[in-house]
């Protein structure tokens, strides 16, 4: 296995996954510092091209919290990322890039723990795939 | 409107082939509305396109721009400064604005980024249905504003086929009858007698089989 540490960026839901990352802090439980957390309203505000820009922008990995289904906010913004993430995982295998490199959790705001070993979990599977072949810088 | 879906991803690869400075071009008009050309497309298949080429380690410079209408030379226009440094276009427009912008510019290669598909309208988010076949006769008024022509598997004119089963058509059971839904409107409207008209045979070179068409308003004409 290549010894490398990826650039994550964590695309996190501001009522769940943004807020188990505040708890995970305030119990003073670190995350990776490798791990670039981008805060959304909903899940469903991201789009596929904010996930191709992490990677044109260097990413080894792109990860995205949404809540559980039926508990999102704004009713359908979970629903909607998940499809959107699909069919991004199907551009990006499409285009050369591995669709592992793409992930999606779900999460609620008091998974704190939960939250954390996705992300270890992810950090490794990301690891074991090695640097992205697009690096700018 | 003209609703389109984009090609594969792949099909355009091969299209930009060796071509390293390129302009792709959205449109604000129907593409955007069925969600295959418009701005958010544009940069998704710019980036898509610079994501690909340096997978396989080539850097080339892809923009997107999007205009206000592809199928109209005055809002074509606007893409003359942007144009002088590109070696290809890549149009999301349907293949009216590909053709405008090729002739508008005809020392640049403008391909499709999309596939035409018909004219028709959202039936909900996220799907599209045909509507109109532009046969250049409409016969709407006689058909209780439902078209035999795109409606109708076979295009008859004098209601259903053989195939017609329980409201469904033969190709699918997912494809409502034409015909049936002809018949079921004017009895709402109360006008089943002007199915006792007979429509004569179509003349079809209103339709595709008189090759090109043009429409001439020579009052409008300056």
């Amino acid at each position: 296995m290549m010894d490398f540490t990826p650039h994550i960026v964590a695309f996190c839901c501001e009522n769940s996954a943004y807020r188990a990352v505040d708890i995970a802090g305030a119990k003073q439980e670190g995350y990776p510092s490798n791990i670039q957390l981008c805060r959304l309203p909903c899940s469903g505000k991201l789009e596929i091209n904010h996930i191709l820009r992490a990677f044109e922008e260097g990413a080894d990995g792109v990860f995205v919290f949404a809540c559980h289904p039926d508990s999102c906010k704004f009713l359908k913004g979970n629903v909607r990322a998940s499809k959107r993430i699909e069919h991004t995982a199907s551009l990006l295998e499409k285009i050369g890039l591995e669709k592992e490199r793409l992930r999606f959790f779900h999460l609620s705001e008091l998974e704190w723990a939960a939250f954390l070993e996705a992300v270890r979990q992810g950090n490794e599977s990301i690891k074991s795939l090695g640097p992205s072949p697009i690096k700018v810088r | 409107m003209i609703v389109a879906e984009q090609k594969e991803i792949s099909e355009i690869i091969n299209m930009v082939g060796d071509h390293n400075n390129i302009l792709v071009v959205g449109c604000d008009t129907c593409v955007t509305v069925c969600l295959a050309g418009g701005a958010k497309e544009a940069a998704i298949l710019s980036s898509a396109l610079r994501l690909a080429y340096r997978v396989k380690g080539k850097e080339i410079t892809v923009e997107a721009t999007t205009i206000e209408r592809q199928c109209e030379i005055e809002f074509v226009d606007a893409l003359e400064p942007i144009l002088k440094r590109k070696d290809l276009v890549i149009s999301m427009g349907c293949g009216i604005g590909v053709q405008t912008i090729a002739e508008r510019f005809p020392q640049l290669l403008v391909v499709p980024a999309l596939n035409t598909k018909f004219l028709g309208l959202p039936e909900k988010q996220g799907v599209w249905v045909e509507r109109c076949q532009a046969c250049g006769q409409c016969v709407l008024d006689k058909t209780g504003g439902i078209c035999p022509i795109s409606r109708c598997s076979k295009s008859l004119l004098n209601g259903p086929c053989g195939g017609s089963q329980n409201g469904k058509c033969e190709i699918s059971k997912d494809t409502d009858c034409g015909w049936h839904l002809i018949y079921e409107r004017l009895k709402t409207l109360g006008r089943l007698e002007s199915l006792e008209e007979i429509m004569p045979v179509k003349n079809w070179s209103t339709s595709r089989d008189g090759g090109p068409r043009k429409v001439i308003r020579e009052d409008m004409c300056l």
